[in-house]
């Protein structure tokens, strides 16, 4: 008995007792922090995202600074060379150099000689070339003969207060114009006119290479891959349009998904301005992706825990089912072991306090105990059966026995039980007839029907047990050999035909309290004829009642 | 008929066969292997005591290219590859770009830019060494986006100048049928871009493909940077022009030529018609990037002449020429001068008068009145451009009547002038015929072509 609870309690799960609304509680205890989970991960990446675009912004911002400052250290160095250029021609040679240096630097336009109290004198103003009188035309009003030739404040020779040379900006309709400058003595000032378009042609081949890679490089700090034809345009800009531009910048690029950032440069070129462009650069495009993902997570987290739940829920009834059978056979035990066990005593006591006189009445007494006795090592053997074919550790025995002789013994020994029922067992068996089987098994199978039939069928008066050797099989393999076992009792209802061989089933529990059983012995039963390798099955009995047939193998 | 008007007049090529051959003016003909070089007045005589102002022509001349000595080139294709160039256009170009590379030699050096709004070099100054790759490379291009030639001519330059320090033709190739809308695009900036690519010696030819192009920028180009301009309405003329264009790139006879003309006493350089140089008192500068086998250039010096005693011969000036010789890459140098006499006698001074030159000064003043008679088309002023047109057209009139034999060119002009002065009345000048006048006026002012 001890044991026995002991392999229940441990088959008893504590969720057994769960119900519905608990199963609604804890979805709800998985449910609600899931979607929260996924709300926080959805706003997260919503806030990376915007981190990313922050950080890129800042990082396209750099960039353009750097390239800004670049591009403008470029053309002062370049302006620069014109300047010393200038400081280095002789003397006497001025206007010779001057025309010379135009003739063969590109960067050069045109050159001019400007004189205190005179003004510009070179080139003349009778001058017919085109080129010179568009220049007197630009020229000549800014630089009047009482002009001051000074470095402007900003500029990046101011450092001395008596400058010999500098640089002038302009900006007239055709955009900035850069003028560089030499004293050559108090008196006179010798200059070039830049040549804008060899400074601007000069641009965008500067841009890219090494420009922009050094840019990059200068601010490398983010896993941003440098790939300025894919991702990243660069423009140059001033107030008519643009000068120049690098990499892929689309005509409406502003109306596109592309994005811009603008930055004077300031210095030398007071009107130009870069422009950079480039793509937003963002895994999840543009956040509509991560509403989609965060839905098809919640999906898959609703529906796994529905699923899951279902399953959580099949088990647990199946569990409760188990639970609920096991809880009425233990009673059903307890029930059985009582009543033999209160006989045995109350037969015990009478012998003891001499209530039987005769010795008729003492054999009686005994007899009464020896057969509760009986009942209740058979009762006790069926449940340690059941533990042990639970357990899988019966063995069989196989042995070859003559069917006739053993029917005839068995029956003989289940005289106790059937004459205490009042019924009457006819066997019919031909003699010769053989099987391989366990016969201790084999008698506790027969003990059980028998004992079933006697509970169940005692109004059917007679259990006709008939053995018989099966037709051969179209399968070949060996005949077999089936005992049907018949009572003519009330028989039972089809549907439980195969239920009746499940553990602790009982057909019907309101016959629990009339007739003892605790569910176990056609269970037992089911288990040692497969043990055997033969089988156990029920079938309606031709004019009422149910027959076992019990087939086993022929040696 | 006209579907192609890249072809000239041969024009100036006739020297000194008129009536005046007797006078040996033109005084110095310095013989060399690759060029000559003269010095002429317009009239070999001159009244004399009395100041006068008259053209003093000095020319250069190309010898003829020997084939198998001919210079390596050092080529870029710029070729337009935006919305407008698709279909036949881009296939024709690309052709004639792929036929262009299988003409070169491996001691060629060349590269290849296309732009839309973008440029990408798809092929970088390398030599000819790998034709299919190149080729491969040029097929591959695809029409798209509009048109960056500012940006494109830049990167172009900057291809070439991998390679400028060889002795190398240098040339890049623009190819393109459309208005420049990305970067610069005014055609005095590209004339800017043009003069400062000279400087480089890299000279610019200019293809303008149908209709839409800006056939300003383009000949400004072109013609500041010594360069050659074709105009083809049909793309299926573009292998051809392309083939042309390198045959005349393939048969330079100098490179970098420098002019010095240091006139003498007694005269003064007054102004150089047509032609951008440089006059610091007596002393007149131009440069060309090259010269063409058999091509003659030319420039036209309004000269002061300070009155001279008759029967008295004055000296005019010196030209000194600094070139490289492109078949040996030697640099060499040539001098020229030229002469005037005085003369009471009217009408040995009329008849002294060399009709070749007059009609060169006539024809490119003419182009000068031209051009600036379109401009002011342009701007709307329909009638003043009207009456320039008329006022040319009277006067080449006058110049036929007086000079029989120049006579077939000035009225050719004068017929042009008449056509330009019903389009001036009427307001505007349709495409076709501004590209070709344009055209017209580029090849005279700059003797293009050989």
């Amino acid at each position: 008995m001890l044991r026995l609870t002991r392999t229940f309690a441990l088959h008893t799960n504590p969720m057994t007792a769960m119900r519905k609304r608990n199963l609604i509680f804890y979805w709800l205890l998985i449910g609600v922090p899931a979607v929260v989970l996924t709300g926080t991960a959805i706003f997260s990446l919503r806030r990376i995202q915007a981190d990313l675009a922050r950080t890129e912004l800042t990082r396209m911002e750099h960039f353009a600074e750097t390239v800004a400052f670049l591009l403008e250290d470029w053309v002062a160095v370049e302006t620069d060379g014109l300047g010393k250029t200038l400081n280095a021609f002789p003397q006497g040679q001025l206007t010779e150099s001057l025309y010379e240096v135009r003739r063969t630097n590109s960067l050069v336009r045109n050159v001019f000689v400007w004189e205190k109290g005179k003004g510009i004198v070179l080139p003349k103003k009778d001058s017919r070339s085109a080129e010179d009188q568009l220049f007197l035309g630009r020229y000549q009003g800014f630089f009047p003969p009482g002009y001051v030739w000074e470095a402007p404040e900003d500029g990046e020779e101011s450092t001395q207060r008596n400058v010999s040379r500098g640089c002038k900006r302009w900006i007239d309709a055709n955009g900035l114009q850069l003028l560089v400058w030499h004293r050559v003595s108090d008196q006179r000032v010798i200059g070039i006119e830049v040549e804008m378009m060899a400074l601007l042609a000069g641009l965008p081949v500067f841009l890219p290479e090494s420009i922009m890679q050094r840019a990059w490089e200068k601010g490398r700090n983010l896993s941003i891959s440098y790939d300025h034809r894919a991702s990243i345009g660069i423009a140059l800009v001033d107030s008519r349009g643009r000068l120049a531009q690098e990499g892929d910048i689309p005509p409406d690029a502003e109306k596109t998904t592309f994005r811009h950032h603008k930055v004077p440069l300031g210095g030398m070129c007071p009107t130009w301005e870069l422009e950079v462009y480039w793509r937003p650069h963002s895994a999840y495009g543009d956040g509509k992706s991560i509403l989609l993902i965060g839905g098809a997570l919640v999906f898959l987290l609703i529906a796994s825990l529905f699923a899951g739940g279902y399953l959580f829920a099949r088990d647990a009834a199946r569990e409760r089912r188990d639970a609920l059978q096991k809880t009425t056979f233990v009673s059903n035990v307890s029930h059985e072991l009582k009543t033999p066990l209160t006989n045995v005593r109350l037969y015990a006591e009478l012998l003891a306090d001499g209530h039987a006189r005769t010795p008729e009445a003492q054999q009686q007494y005994l007899g009464v105990i020896v057969t509760e006795s009986e009942r209740l090592t058979r009762l006790i053997n069926n449940v340690l059966d059941f533990g042990r074919l639970e357990q899988q550790r019966r063995v069989f025995h196989l042995e070859t026995i003559n069917l006739a002789a053993w029917l005839q013994s068995t029956a003989h020994a289940l005289r106790g039980i059937t004459d205490d029922a009042e019924m009457t067992v006819n066997v019919v068996c031909p003699p010769d007839l053989c099987a391989r089987v366990d016969r201790d098994a084999l008698s506790q199978v027969l003990l059980n029907v028998i004992d079933n039939a006697c509970k169940y069928a005692r109004s059917g008066k007679v259990i006709d047990i008939t053995a018989r050797e099966e037709a051969r099989r179209a399968d070949a393999r060996p005949p077999n050999l089936t005992l049907s076992v018949s009572d003519r009792g009330p028989g039972m209802e089809a549907h439980h035909a195969q239920r009746i061989f499940r553990r602790f089933y009982r057909v019907d529990d309101s016959t629990t309290a009339s007739v003892g059983g605790c569910g176990l012995g056609l269970s037992i039963a089911k288990q040692l004829m497969q043990g055997m390798g033969g089988d156990i099955c029920w079938k309606p009995r031709d004019g009422g009642g149910s027959t076992f047939l019990l087939t086993m193998l022929k040696p | 008929m006209n579907r192609c008007r890249w072809s000239i007049r041969p024009q100036g090529r006739r020297f000194g066969v008129a009536a005046l051959a007797v006078v040996a003016l033109a005084g110095g003909q310095a013989q060399a292997s690759a060029v000559t070089c003269r010095v002429e007045p317009m009239r070999s005589v001159l009244t004399a005591d009395s100041s006068e102002t008259m053209m003093v022509k000095v020319s250069l001349k190309g010898g003829s290219v020997p084939a198998a000595s001919r210079a390596p080139i050092n080529l870029c294709l710029v070729l337009d590859r935006s919305g407008s160039m698709q279909g036949d256009r881009i296939a024709r170009a690309k052709e004639a770009a792929i036929a262009a590379v299988e003409r070169l030699t491996p001691e060629d050096i060349v590269s290849v830019v296309i732009f839309d709004q973008q440029i990408e070099t798809i092929v970088p100054a390398q030599f000819v060494r790998n034709k299919p790759s190149i080729v491969s490379a040029i097929r591959a291009v695809q029409s798209r986006g509009s048109t960056a030639i500012f940006g494109a001519m830049a990167q172009a330059a900057a291809e070439i100048r991998k390679n400028t320090s060889r002795e190398y033709l240098n040339r890049i190739i623009l190819l393109s049928d459309g208005q420049a809308n990305v970067g610069p695009a005014q055609p005095g900036d590209f004339g800017r871009l043009g003069v400062s690519l000279m400087k480089e010696g890299i000279s610019v030819s200019t293809v303008g493909v149908g209709l839409d192009f800006n056939e300003d920028l383009m000949t400004s180009l072109s013609g500041k940077s010594d360069g050659n301009s074709y105009f083809v309405e049909n793309s299926d003329d573009l292998p051809r022009i392309f083939s042309s264009e390198l045959g005349s790139a393939l048969n330079v006879a100098a490179r970098g030529l420098s002019l010095r003309i240091e006139f003498a006493a007694g005269t003064t350089p007054l102004e150089i018609v047509g032609r951008e140089g440089t006059i610091n008192g007596a002393t007149v500068t131009l440069d060309f990037n090259q010269l063409y086998g058999g091509q003659e250039k030319y420039v036209l010096i309004r000269t002061a002449f300070s009155p001279g005693k008759d029967e008295t011969t004055r000296h005019v000036a010196t030209a000194d020429v600094k070139y490289v010789d492109a078949a040996s890459s030697r640099s060499e140098r040539l001098t020229a001068t030229g002469s005037v006499r005085f003369s009471k006698s009217q009408e040995i001074v009329r008849s002294s008068m060399n009709t070749d030159i007059l009609r060169d000064a006539e024809l490119t003043e003419d182009a000068i009145a031209t051009e600036k008679a379109i401009r002011l088309v342009d701007e709307g002023k329909g009638k003043e451009a009207a009456k320039i047109f008329e006022a040319q057209r009277r006067r080449l009139e006058d110049v036929a009547k007086m000079h029989p034999s120049i006579a077939p060119a000035a009225k050719s002009r004068a017929d042009a002038q008449y056509m330009n002065f019903d389009r001036a009345a009427s307001g505007s000048f349709d495409s076709r015929a501004r590209k070709t006048e344009v055209q017209d006026m580029y090849m005279r002012a700059n003797q293009q072509v050989p």
